[in-house]
Parts: structure tokens; sequence; C-alpha cells
């Protein structure tokens, strides 16, 4: 890399690998990409800096579904990781938990970012909920460690993918539909660092919204067409299931609002979308709006929108009478912070699995059930 | 549970098996229900009512009693009669001028007379009491005589008789008849320190009770003793063997067509053997000897005999008293 | 001196994940009369799991000094019911071999075969909690009193619950934090079955109480209890599932479920428009009734799909290398539905479909009307098995030296 770019997109695991590849062709230019791996599959030889992790521990042959490996592999290459990040502003992380380089690396790689001076989103699938109760864990486990190191954490579940498509669509599809969120993230947030807004953001705003590690992090996007294409967008960013996944955030303090049109984009189409976002995801504390007009886009509008909230005040930790007598009380508090964002109302009771099931995921979700249209 | 069942029951640490993990077995439940709000509290006083009175009545019998009995703290009559015994010497007057000692004279609390009079160093233990009728009853135990000791406290003062008790302490010997002072042996050749009462005679604490055992066992020979010489008394190394009690015998009480027995020599660290000799030996007979010759004679009680080297005898031998 | 006893005081309390209940009752010719009744949301409970122990002593102290204001009586012992998968249940058998020289069954032997089935150490950190009678087998034949009868192996069972030691003594002790003894545990579905279910049922019935956190079954089979279950999943479940696919506040959907819900989903749902508030004012919100039932009827007909699994399991688990069915003829009075969630619209109809066998909804049989509803069964039905199972001790007037005895505590 001759400059660092303003964002480097890092693919992290099989998953991550193949979703960076499948989007790096339609890039915006602040956008670098880096791919990581254990396995020296995922990583063809081509433009992108590609950076093999744990020679010694997994010989270019993968993890195995062992996040121990992925841990140490990803330790084994702190000196490259750390050149990788160094002087580069904004990191995405994308990654899919649940395997072993995902779900071991990825907080081991975010937190290395992190002290390189970068600010570190991640975007995380968790499986799909028959793959069984092991990966589920797993997943689990690293999002925990991965939310504390990272600056904003996006969760993905495989299982809303599958809600996008049509029942008989080939599997790459659904895949696609992710490919769309993460690409319209990445879009967003380079409009930040790009220059010609038509109203433009100071990228230090962005990096101020994504300033606390393990604040709980909102992303929704949206798109619109044709005639009212704005509110269009607006309401498709609000539908947006990332933003109603199980244990999503509903409003959050802080957002950070990019609009995209085509020429014909005026910004009282652009404040209305704005508008619209704001009654639903919140923002009183601050709300930062970039609008850019792509001509590529005709027509099209896109919002997407990036929130969050400091980290809910963590109380004093009191001893609790009778509370499991293993858990120490201050832990207890902060896995109940993170928790209940996650799993929502189930957050700080133990996981159940009943035959390799997350049984607290809705069962429409779990059994891909594709639900009636609303009116 | 009862007491019974507390002294009896199956030891926790005793592996009772399966009963162990009952949920019973491991959390004992002891609460006692406190009352909470007005109804608890109403219940709780109801049921616990006759409880309570017959706690109350009890309390209030034993009280009486106590009252009827004695140790009242209510003034008594001031002008009271004292009944008084004691198994010494001290008179009634003296005791008298004790217990009205105080600014509440005859009617002050019984604790008070009982620690005054206990606090003079003939009494051993005041036992005092008040009837209901304000008669105070006083029985005295007195410290026994054994000896005296005369003592010149300073120039120009007269000269200080004490009393000495079984236990080395001296006392003024008040109410003590002329004729019983005299009896008693004097304490010779003493070292003291401190005077009066705290006055500490070196080796008194071997000469009192070895006095007392005279005394008691062997009243014959205490009656003809007229001084006990602590000359050779190392109070602190009674055990050191020139380490004696001279024992001066009174002169009237001897016959006078024999030689005259004027001392006799107790070793301190073996006087209780040396005293059950002493009893079993016929000194007239010894005395009357041809070969006793000299006019006065001594009476070792502990001559160490050696006719074997290695395993010396000890042995009582009358010895000539020297010319001095 | 003895007198009349007077009627014995029961109190029971049924601590559920949205719901705690409690009953004050006196014992007059063997049949329950209510005193007072006190009902308050719970709060730290999720799933069945307790979540935040002070709030939940709170609640319960709340609702104990409830039941004693509204009595006029101090409660000092408290039957609990225990309920979710904390309790864990198992078979636990005894063996005599009947002395040869007679071969007559005698009393001793029936009590030297209890000895032994209650003398099998449960699992390493749990408690044993119950006992529960099972049918008593002579050479593999069930009797029902073996006393007497000739025969060479006596057998008896014990449906034998145990809980984590750690989660007994927080009960326990968050009772006797207000100077309250707990006077035993109740499992809860046997609560909920002794309830609705009556006698004649328990001859082959399958009780299945879903509550908001949890969903305990139990199955008698001849009268005993054959075996019982919980499963983590509960009408809570039912609600975050509507809340997260129509993306809506959690109240709303509570709502929504109540008047919309439905266990069965028909083809004709997807047809009808519900309206949120009914007024179609501002603020108001639409949604397709299909939404709904397709949601619901899938969460509630999932679980009742576990409960029939589970219950296949723990029937293979007592009847190794049989191949076990449930169907009609083992179970001829079906399924009783009852707790909070019996209230589903077509619940039953839903059960039938996924279990294959008759199902009802059941109301607790109560003397007072207003507990005549699925939702207080656990609580009604702690009440009736307390005074079958495990009735309080007689209480007499205590006399004066009883009294300073109990001063003494002679």
């Amino acid at each position: 890399m001759s400059s660092p770019a303003s964002i480097l997109l890092v693919g992290l695991g099989g998953a991550g690998c193949s979703m960076v590849t499948r989007l790096s062709a339609q890039l915006p230019a602040e956008v670098a990409v880096a791919l990581l791996d254990t396995d020296a599959r995922s990583l063809p030889a081509g433009t992108a800096a590609t950076l093999q992790l744990g020679r010694a521990q997994t010989r270019g042959m993968g993890t195995g579904g062992e996040a121990a490996l992925g841990l140490a592999s990803a330790e084994s290459e702190e000196a490259a990781l750390r050149r990788l990040f160094a002087g580069v502003p904004v990191v995405v992380l994308v990654t899919g938990l649940g395997g072993g380089t995902g779900s071991g690396a990825a907080s081991v790689v975010a937190g290395f970012a992190a002290e390189c001076g970068a600010t570190v989103l991640s975007f995380a699938t968790m499986p799909f909920s028959h793959e069984g109760e092991r990966r589920m864990r797993q997943a689990n486990d690293a999002t925990v460690k991965l939310g504390q190191k990272c600056h904003g954490l996006i969760v993905v579940h495989n299982d809303l993918l599958l809600q996008q498509v049509s029942p008989d669509a080939p599997l790459s599809e659904s895949f696609a539909a992710a490919d769309n969120w993460v690409g319209g993230a990445l879009r967003g947030l380079a409009s930040a660092f790009a220059p010609g807004a038509l109203i433009a953001v100071d990228p230090a705003a962005l990096r101020s919204l994504l300033s606390t590690p393990g604040s709980p992090t909102l992303f929704a996007f949206g798109v619109g067409q044709g005639e009212g294409a704005a509110m269009k967008a607006a309401r498709a960013a609000c539908d947006c299931p990332l933003a109603h996944a199980p244990g999503a955030v509903a409003k959050v303090a802080s957002l950070f609002i990019t609009v995209a049109g085509g020429s014909a984009m005026t910004s009282t189409e652009a404040f209305e979308a704005v508008a619209a976002v704001r009654a639903r995801f919140g923002g009183e504390t601050s709300t930062v709006l970039c609008a850019r007009i792509e001509p590529s886009l005709g027509d099209r509008i896109e919002v997407s929108v990036l929130g969050a909230s400091l980290p809910a005040p963590k109380a004093p930790a009191k001893p609790k009478k009778g509370a499991k007598a293993d858990d120490p009380a201050q832990p207890i508090f902060e896995f109940a912070t993170e928790e209940s964002m996650r799993r929502g109302l189930f957050g700080g009771t133990p996981m159940t699995f009943i035959d390799g099931q997350d049984v607290d995921v809705p069962a429409y979700i779990r059994k891909a059930v594709r639900l009636p249209v609303a009116p | 549970m009862g007491l019974f069942d507390n002294l009896f029951r199956k030891r926790r640490d005793a592996f009772m098996g399966q009963a162990d993990r009952d949920w019973r077995a491991l959390v004992p439940q002891d609460v006692n229900r406190v009352p909470e709000g007005e109804i608890g509290r109403k219940r709780a006083v109801r049921s616990k009512l006759p409880t309570i009175l017959a706690v109350g009545f009890f309390v209030v019998l034993v009280g009486v009693l106590w009252w009827a009995v004695d140790e009242s703290v209510t003034a008594a009559p001031a002008a009271g009669s004292l009944r008084y015994k004691t198994d010494g010497f001290l008179s009634a007057e003296f005791v008298k001028k004790i217990v009205a000692n105080g600014p509440e004279g005859f009617g002050r609390d019984v604790r008070s007379i009982k620690a005054d009079l206990e606090g003079d160093n003939q009494v051993v233990a005041a036992d005092v009491r008040r009837r209901g009728d304000g008669t105070l009853d006083i029985s005295l135990r007195e410290r026994l005589a054994v000896a005296k000791v005369a003592s010149l406290p300073g120039k120009g003062t007269p000269m200080q008789v004490r009393l000495v008790a079984s236990d080395g302490q001296t006392f003024a010997g008040a109410g003590y008849p002329e004729q019983a002072v005299r009896n008693l042996p004097e304490i010779q050749d003493y070292r003291a320190t401190g005077s009066d009462d705290k006055m500490m005679i070196e080796g008194i604490e071997i000469a009192a009770p070895f006095l007392l055992t005279v005394r008691t066992t062997y009243p014959n020979l205490y009656k003809q003793w007229s001084a006990v010489s602590l000359r050779d008394c190392f109070g602190a190394q009674e055990d050191s063997p020139s380490s004696n009690l001279r024992i001066t015998v009174r002169p009237g009480t001897q016959p006078m067509d024999r030689p005259a027995l004027v001392e006799i020599v107790f070793s301190t660290a073996n006087w209780r053997n040396e005293l059950a000799l002493l009893s079993r030996i016929n000194v007239d007979e010894m005395l009357r000897r041809p070969s006793a010759t000299s006019p006065a004679y001594v009476l070792k009680m502990s001559i160490q005999n050696r006719t074997n080297a290695a395993s010396p005898v000890p042995e009582p031998r009358l010895v000539p008293l020297p010319l001095r | 001196m003895t007198s009349k006893p007077l009627p014995s005081l029961i109190a029971v309390i049924d601590v559920g994940t949205h719901k705690t209940a409690s009953l004050l009752g006196q014992i007059i010719d063997g049949k329950a009369r209510m005193l007072s009744f006190s009902e308050r949301r719970t709060d730290g409970v999720v799933k069945g799991t307790v979540t935040d122990l002070e709030k939940l002593t709170q609640c319960v102290h709340e609702v104990v000094n409830d039941i004693e204001r509204g009595s006029g009586r101090a409660v000092e012992q408290i039957y609990l019911s225990l309920s979710g998968p904390a309790a864990e249940g198992e078979r636990v058998k005894g063996f005599v071999a009947v002395p040869a020289h007679d071969g007559k069954v005698t009393a001793k032997d029936v009590s030297e075969a209890i000895q032994s089935a209650k003398r099998l150490e449960p699992p390493a950190g749990r408690a044993t909690i119950l006992y529960m009678r099972q049918p008593t087998m002579l050479d593999n034949r069930p009797v029902s009193n073996p006393v007497g009868m000739a025969g060479k192996r006596l057998e008896v069972n014990f449906w034998r619950v145990t809980m984590e030691e750690g989660n007994m003594r927080m009960r326990v002790g968050m009772v006797n934090g207000m100077s309250i003894k707990v006077r035993d545990f109740i499992l809860a579905s046997h609560a909920a079955a002794c309830a609705t279910a009556s006698d004649a049922d328990k001859q082959g019935v399958l009780v299945v109480d879903m509550g908001a956190g949890t969903t305990d079954w139990i199955l008698y089979y001849k009268e005993h209890i054959l075996c019982a279950g919980s499963i983590p999943v509960g009408g809570e479940h039912l609600t975050n599932d509507l809340s997260v696919a129509l993306r809506i506040s959690r109240e709303t959907a509570e709502d929504l479920k109540l008047r919309f819900g439905s266990g069965m989903h028909r083809e004709n749902d997807v047809n009808q428009t519900i309206w949120k508030d009914g007024d179609k004012g501002v603020g108001d919100q639409q949604f397709n009734r299909g939404t709904i039932t397709q949601v619901l009827s899938l969460r509630y007909q999932e679980t009742i799909e576990f409960v029939r699994k589970d219950v296949l399991r723990r029937l293979e688990a007592i009847f190794p290398g049989h191949a076990v069915k449930l169907d009609q003829n083992m179970i001829p009075s079906g399924v009783i539905l009852t707790g909070g969630s019996a209230s589903l619209a077509d619940a039953a109809e839903a059960v039938q479909l996924v279990m294959g066998l008759s199902a009802r909804v059941g109301v607790p049989n109560f003397e007072n009307e207003s507990l005549r509803k699925p939702e207080y069964a656990g609580v009604v039905g702690l009440m009736t098995a307390a005074i079958t199972d495990a009735p309080p001790p007689v209480r007499r007037p205590r006399g004066f030296l009883a009294q300073l005895k109990e001063l003494f505590r002679l």
C-alpha cells in the first residue's frame, strides 16, 4: 500500500474473506482491502493485501473450528498485523463467528487495530441455528470478547438472512443480502472521508461517535427508488432487520446518517429522510448528517445509519446475597449489560439449547419461515 | 430441639449417608418469628401473656423473700443492738468502734462494715448480716498468733509488741490477754523490712508454720519454748545446710537434777521430720547419762553422721553449750 | 392436656416468572377454605431462573405481608412450589428379597425397601427435595398394597426430585429471612395436576402447565406419577417472538398476543388486518393477523413438540429397550393444559395436532370463583397437594406448662 487509505476493510476467516472478496469489486476509492486467514486457500494472490495467520500453528490448513487455535494464530502474527493497521483511521472488520479463525482471532485482531489508534467497526455473523450448539456457544463467547475490544459491533444473524430471500432462492442470494448491508455501510462510512459531498462531515465526528469500546451499536441500511425515493429508503432503513434482530438496540443517543443519491436528489429530500430515521432511532444527543451525490446511483437513494450510545453506567459492584457463589460481583454487571444488549429479554440467564438450537431465538427465525408481508 | 435431642442426636460430621443430602438436613431452619405489623404483635402478646405473668410472679416472689431475709439497703434504726462472736480475742467494743465509724454510723450498709473489719490485720474473715429489725449479726474469724515480736520502732518510742500469725502477718493483738501474750514464744534476732502491719520478717514464712505445727501437734513442747532465734535462718535459702531455727527452752520447765537443755536446733529444710523425731526420743534420759557432764546442753536435731562416707545419716546429738 | 384441635393454617406461595401468588387457607373437614389471597408481578425472575435475588425477595415479602394483613393471621410455615429446570427428577428404586421361609411380604420388608431406595446418593452438589411414591412392584407386577401378598422380590419406586444445593439454600434462605419456615417443597407440575385433574383422570393423563417462563409437565399412570419434567420455554418466548417479528414493544406484543394470538395458523388469517389501538388514530399501527398467528403458532407448537420429545425421552429412560409411544391407550385422559399460557386461543387444538392425544384446558377446582382460571392452577394446586401429601401438624391450644416449655425451648 502506497499511502494508508482512510478505511481498511479487513476480512477475517473463511466467511469474512469471501464476503470481502465479493465486495472488493465495487468499493469506493477510499477503502483498502486486506484478507486474513489461517487457511491459505482463501487468500488468493491478487491486488488485495493478504496475511496468512498462524503459519506455524496451522500450516495453512485452517483451525478446524478450534477458537483457541485461531487465537494463537492471530497472536503469532502480532507484528505484521500492527504494521497493517499503522496509521489507518478506520478499520472495518468483517468476520463469521462460530468457526475457529473468526471466533478465536477476531477480538485479538480488533484489539491490535484499536491499540494502533484506529476506530474499529466490526460486522460479525452468527451461525445458522441449525449449525448446532457448539458453534453457537463459541460464537456467543466470541461476541462478548469482540464487543469489548472494538468501538462498534454489529451482529448479523445468519438466520435473518434466510428471511430476506424467497424460500426457493439459491443460497448465494441470501448471502447477497448481507453483502448489501456491509457494502452499504462501507459506502456510508467512506463518504465521510471522500471529498465533494453535498453536506460534508468531518471524519473526526464519525470517529468520536464510535469512541467507546463496548458501546451498543446500531446499524441500518435502506434503499429506495423512483418517486419519493428518499422516504422509501428511510422507511426501508427503519424496517431493516439488522435493527430488529433479537436483542438489537432500539434507540441510540448519537446517529451518523449518510444519504446518497443521484444528481436529482435535493437536500430537502435528504432532510426528510433524516427526520424519519431520527424519529425511529433516536439520536437526541447528536445527529451527524452526510449527503452525497453519486451520479452512478441514478434515481436510487441509499440511506445508511450508524448509531451508538455510551454504554449503560455500570452499577457499583455489590455482593448479592445468595447469588451463584462462584461469580464475582463485578463481572455479573458487565456481562449483564452486554448480554441484555444482545439477547434482549433473556440476557442474564443461561443459554438453553434443545436439540442443538438456541431456543431463545424466535421460532420463526430458526425455522426460516417467511412471514406474511405487512399491508 | 430439646436438650435431650441436642445431646444425643447424631453428630453432623458422622456421615449419615443419604440423609445428609436431604434438604432439611442441609438447612436447619432456626427461625424465631419476629412479629411484624399490628396483627403479628397482638398475637404474640396474647399467646405469651400467661407465660409473662408467671415469670413476673416468680420474680416478685423472689424479691419479697430477698428483702425479708436481709441485704436491704434501706436505712436501719441508728441505735441497734449488736450480736457478736469471734474465735479469737477481739472485744465487742473494738468491733463497735469500727462499725460506728463513718457518717451513717450504725446504720451503714453491711458491705462497708465487713470491709472495714477485714481491713484489720487481726481479722481473717468477717461475716456481717443485718436482720430485719436492724440488729447486726457479726461473727469474726481471727488470726491465730503463734509468736510475738518485740520491736523498737525508733528512738524515744516505747517498745512495741506485735503478734505473728501463722501466715507470717503481724498484727497488733488488740484484746489479747496478758497471759496469752506472755506464753507466746518470742522471735529474736530477726531481720525485718517495713513496720507495723507491713512488717516482713525474713524467714517468717518458715518459722510461722513451724510454730503453728508445733503448737497444734506438740503442745507440750510448745509450752516449753520461750524464743525462736532466726539468726541462722536464711529465708530464701532454707535448704542450705547451715540454715536453722534455734529454739530457746524456758529455764523453768527443766528439772534441776540434771544438766539443763538450753537450746534446740532444727534445720529449716527438714524440721517436720525432726519434730517427729524429737517427740520420740527421751531427752531427759539422754541428759541423765553418766557421760553428760556439762551443765548445759544444746540439742542439735540434725548432725550429719558420716558412718558411711557416701551416705550421711542425720541424727540428733547433744552438744555441750559452748561457754560464751 | 388435650383439647379439640384447632383448624390448621396452610400458607402456600407460588413464585413464577410472571407473577407470584400466595394463598392462606384453613383446613376444615379435610378441605381447604381460603382466608386470603395475594398476587404480585414477579421482579427478578427470567425463564424460571433467578436473575435478581434482592428484587425477588422484596416481592415475596410483600406478597406474604399482603396475605397476613388480609387474613389477620401471622404465617409461621409456608409451602414452596418447585418448578423449572432447576428441579431435576429421576426414578430411584429400592429392592428387597422377601425372606423365603414364609414368602409373604411384611410391612417391615416394605419399609426396608423404602430405606434402600432412599439411600441412593443424589448427584454431586445436589440436595434431595422430594420423594413421590410410584407403584410398588412385586415380582415385576405392579401392586397397590403388597403387605400380606406372596412373592419373591419387592421393588419400591420413587420419583426423586433434586435441586442444586445453592439454589435450594437461596430459596429457603429467602423465606427464612422473613422468619418463616419452609414446611415443604411441592413439585409445581404435580400441584397443577392436583388442581385440575380428578382422580379418575390420574389413571392416565399428561398435565402441561405452561407459565410465563417455563413449561412443566407431569405424566400420571394408574394414579401415581410416572415421570415429570420441565422445558425452559414459556409465554415470555411467545411475546418476545411477536415483538421481534412485528418490531413492536413487548407490552404491545403482549396485548396483541392476548387479543389476537392463536395456537393455530389458518390460511384465512393473512387476509385480516388488525389495528393495534383499534381507533385508527395517530400512532396506530396495522398488522396482518396472519403474521401474528404464524409467529405464535410456530412457537407454541414447537414448545409442545419439545414437551412431547421430553416425555418420550424420559419414558425411554424408565423402560429401557421398549419402544414407547404416546397414545390414547396409555394416556386415556389425554393432555390437560393449564397455566397462564393455556389461555391462548386454540391452544388445545394445537396440542392435539402435535401430540396426537386429546387435549383440553384445565381449570382449577376451587370454591372461590375468582381463582378458577388456568393461571392460578399452580397456587390452588399447591394447597390441595399440601393437604394431601404433607399436611401441617395439628395445632392444639397450648397449656401453661407447654408455653413455659416453649419459652425455655425445652
